[in-house]
């Protein structure tokens, strides 16, 4: 009795996986044809004229570019010389030093020609104490908030403080934006102003050339593991987010290079600083209120707005870096649980966070526990090698075609990588990252859904080289 | 239920073998495309390789008799390669090869070529015309690059602010100066280091600009400050007592960058007074950077002025040596801006010192 009982389990829930990986795949491939069409019509919309007029006009709204920068030394010089080089009428640079222990402050000083200034803007959103302003006698556009060492929310809180201009752009410190970022990133609030929040992909720095604080020219990197980093960020953001933003269900906004209207970041209260995924946090909060307030809002990513970043070689950096991912994603979703499923938020409520608890958040369960539950049930007989067959094709089969596809998107709308080789590598990365990879991955973020349930909250050391000349869940933050 | 199975497996796996078809033969067309692409780009090379030099012959300061023969009987095909090298020749040559560049370019037909291509309706192909004839600098060209300056795409006036720049005839400057009032901050920046590149010659017609154009005037004293020299000092002491302050802080930025003599480290001082606080600001600067040690008390005395005023004075007075530092030393021991500011900048003394 109790072995059929156990049979019968084992097979439910074998089926149930098999409609899990079916839908998974299905999605992103409809996602992928979704991001397809999208990007060909974005690209016909948006001529080169087009964003000349934007850059040229008086109406385009000034832009202040948040920098947080802890430890950032190896860094933040090149980054900022590249930041304050970028084609767009008006905007200042706020570099928020949240309490470095390294050189960071003094090289900005000492760089850029900074002094101190007196502390004027007033403490809107709350923050760690703000130890001074430092505003540069060469370089108008550029304030330095120095504060005592709150995490990168804070930071973010505090330059949104200090912030003049109606829209602000959130970045990493050691990322880099192209010369025209900020001029394609506002286009979405040109058109609609209703927009609050919009979103530019992050591309992978690793394998380029860089020369003074910009891009030169885009290789792959050398390091498989960045490799495999680079088909997964080409499948997150080129195919998960156009499309998910098509669908007006977008979640995430990458902390690497966001741009928000600057009331609209006040309204919800900033930053949160109690979770390592801030970035998903405070989207997902701003669909809340202005859900609950009824009033009509937008947020969307744009796949042309580029902003590079370097990602881990190391194992240990990535594992941290995912299971931080991981962690932030399960914090958001519990934090706002209320929402699952509640016909008042819509589309968000309905479709898109149901969508990140089942793939997203509880994937690593679903697929260890798939992955362990058949590795025993064919161990003991219980299960014919057809349905492994099939599991196996809808998968991981299943997922190496959606990689390639994600490849052969880029390929097809943006070319970015140059070489032929290029191409046949990052084919062959995408096919192979479902044999090994993808399961290391997984592992990651088990451990970091294990920490989530331990209620770990720190963020964990992301060890930068910082660039050279010439040089989370599965889904990037 | 095996059936079942067996039928969802085949059912599966032809459907991911369609998708799998679809992307291969769309991977295939694209990797074939890219192959086509590198082989016309090593196409290209070979070519390259063949003609440059053919191209090389005519650098050295006596070239062969016969190079430019050679490189007129070259094949009719194969010019855009030809004009490829002359322009990369061009890039970082001057003096009397740039003539003989641009005679090639002239028998070989490219200046026609590039003239022609000013009309493209592809801006790429305006833009890198305008570029060619900038760098073979086609004087004979002029109002047609004047014309490219208001051309539609923002590439194609950026182009010609650079070729008019590369010109350098005295009517290049003149039209450069009228642009310095582009709506484009980018063409604006372009505009101004155009001229800087043209150097102290264009001080005269930069100064007759800023008298003729009182809207320009601050612009133009700024730029006098990086390109004018010695010689342009009296024309811009003229605007040191200017009614509007933004010239007037222009002016003393100007001398600033130039640097003092004494007449000019009299106007500074004089600007301390000024009730504008830009003004103060950039009299501090010209004292701090004119290293007279003179200046130390002046400076000291407006670190609790005004923060761009006393900002100025404290990185005057760690420019100024041991008596600045020590002026610094005293002020940083009190409370308020100007020990702030003494104790930031004994503070990037001291790391100076670490990392000389």
């Amino acid at each position: 009795m109790f072995y059929a009982v156990l049979l019968a389990l084992v097979l439910t829930f074998e089926g149930m996986l098999l409609v899990y990986f079916l839908t998974l795949n299905s999605l992103y491939l409809l996602f992928t044809i979704i991001a397809f069409f999208e990007l060909r019509q974005h690209r016909r919309r948006w001529t080169a004229r087009d964003l000349d007029v934007v850059v040229r006009s008086p109406a385009t709204p000034a832009i202040s570019l948040i920098v947080p920068a802890y430890n950032e030394e190896a860094t933040i010089g090149q980054s900022l010389r590249s930041l304050l080089l970028l084609n767009y009428p008006e905007y200042e640079v706020v570099v928020v030093n949240d309490g470095s222990t390294d050189a960071t402050l003094r090289t900005i000083v000492t760089d850029f020609d900074l002094v101190r200034a007196e502390v004027r803007h007033p403490r809107i959103l709350g923050t760690e104490v703000v130890r001074g302003i430092y505003r540069s006698l060469t370089h108008r556009e550029l304030v330095v908030v120095d504060k005592a060492n709150g995490g990168k929310a804070d930071a973010i809180n505090a330059g949104v403080n200090a912030a003049k201009h109606p829209l602000v752009c959130v970045i990493d410190a050691d990322s880099l934006l192209e010369e025209h970022a900020l001029t394609r990133a506002v286009l979405p609030f040109i058109e609609d102003p209703t927009t609050i929040a919009a979103g530019g992909i992050v591309r992978i720095a690793n394998g380029c050339r860089i020369q003074d604080g910009r891009v030169v020219g885009v290789g792959l990197p050398t390091s498989s593991l960045a490799c495999f980093q680079v088909t997964e960020y080409l499948r997150a953001f080129l195919a998960g987010r156009v499309a998910q933003s098509v669908l007006g269900g977008l979640l995430v906004i990458s902390g690497a290079f966001g741009l928000f209207r600057r009331d609209a970041l006040i309204a919800v209260g900033g930053f949160s600083t109690d979770t390592v995924g801030e970035d998903m946090e405070v989207i997902v909060r701003m669909h809340r209120l202005f859900r609950e307030r009824g009033e009509k809002y937008r947020i969307v990513f744009r796949p042309d707005p580029v902003c590079w970043t370097e990602v881990p070689e190391r194992l240990d950096t990535l594992a941290r870096q995912r299971n931080r991912w991981q962690r932030g994603t399960l914090q958001t979703l519990s934090r706002h649980r209320h929402m699952l499923l509640n016909p008042r938020y819509g589309a968000i409520g309905m479709c898109a966070i149901p969508y990140y608890l089942i793939f997203e958040a509880l994937a690593p369960i679903v697929e260890a526990a798939g992955y362990l539950v058949t590795i025993a049930a064919l161990a003991l007989g219980w299960l014919d090698w057809t349905f492994a067959e099939l599991l196996f094709l809808a998968a991981v089969a299943y997922g190496a075609l959606i990689s390639l596809a994600a490849v052969i998107l880029e390929e097809i709308s943006f070319r970015r990588y140059p070489r032929l080789l290029d191409l046949l590598r990052l084919a062959t990365y995408g096919v192979i990252e479902n044999f090994g990879y993808r399961q290391l991955t997984l592992w990651w973020r088990l451990r970091g859904v294990l920490d989530f349930m331990r209620g770990r909250a720190e963020w964990g050391t992301m060890t930068r080289r910082g660039f050279t000349p010439a040089g989370t869940s599965s889904t990037p933050h | 239920m095996t059936s079942l199975l067996e039928r969802s497996r085949d059912i599966v796996a032809v459907v991911l073998a369609v998708l799998a078809g679809t992307l291969l033969v769309t991977l295939f067309g694209l990797v074939l495309w890219r192959a086509i692409d590198e082989l016309r780009f090593l196409r290209r090379q070979r070519l390259l390789a063949r003609y440059r030099p053919l191209v090389d012959a005519l650098l050295p300061p006596t070239p062969e008799p016969d190079a430019m023969r050679h490189l007129v009987e070259s094949s009719r095909r194969h010019r855009g390669i030809l004009a490829d090298l002359i322009l990369a020749a061009l890039r970082l040559t001057t003096g009397n090869v740039v003539a003989r560049l641009h005679d090639a370019a002239g028998a070989l037909g490219l200046i026609d070529r590039w003239t022609t291509s000013l009309d493209d309706r592809r801006w790429w192909a305006r833009a890198e015309a305008v570029r060619a004839l900038g760098l073979v600098r086609a004087q004979s060209c002029g109002d047609r690059l004047l014309r490219a300056l208001d051309d539609a795409h923002e590439e194609v006036r950026a182009a010609a602010v650079d070729a008019l720049g590369r010109i350098g005839d005295p009517w290049c400057g003149l039209a450069l100066l009228t642009r310095l009032r582009d709506e484009s901050r980018h063409q604006r920046a372009r505009v101004v280091e155009a001229i800087r590149a043209l150097g102290p010659p264009m001080t005269p017609m930069l100064l007759t600009h800023a008298r003729e154009q009182p809207s320009d005037t601050a612009m133009t004293l700024d730029i006098l400050g990086t390109v004018g020299g010695t010689a342009a000092i009296d024309g811009v002491l003229e605007w040191s007592d200017a009614a509007d302050p933004a010239v007037r802080a222009a002016a003393l930025r100007a001398i600033g960058s130039i640097g003092l003599d004494d007449r000019c480290f009299f106007y500074a001082l004089r600007g301390l007074d000024d009730t504008d606080p830009a003004v103060r600001g950039m009299a501090a600067r010209a004292l701090g950077r004119s290293g007279r040690q003179t200046a130390v008390p002046y400076l000291a005395a407006h670190l609790d002025d005004e923060w761009l005023v006393a900002a100025h004075s404290a990185t005057g007075l760690r420019r100024l040596g041991r008596p600045g530092a020590a002026a610094l030393e005293t002020r940083a021991g009190a409370t308020g801006q100007g020990a702030d500011l003494a104790r930031q900048m004994l503070w990037e003394l001291e790391f100076l010192k670490v990392g000389a």
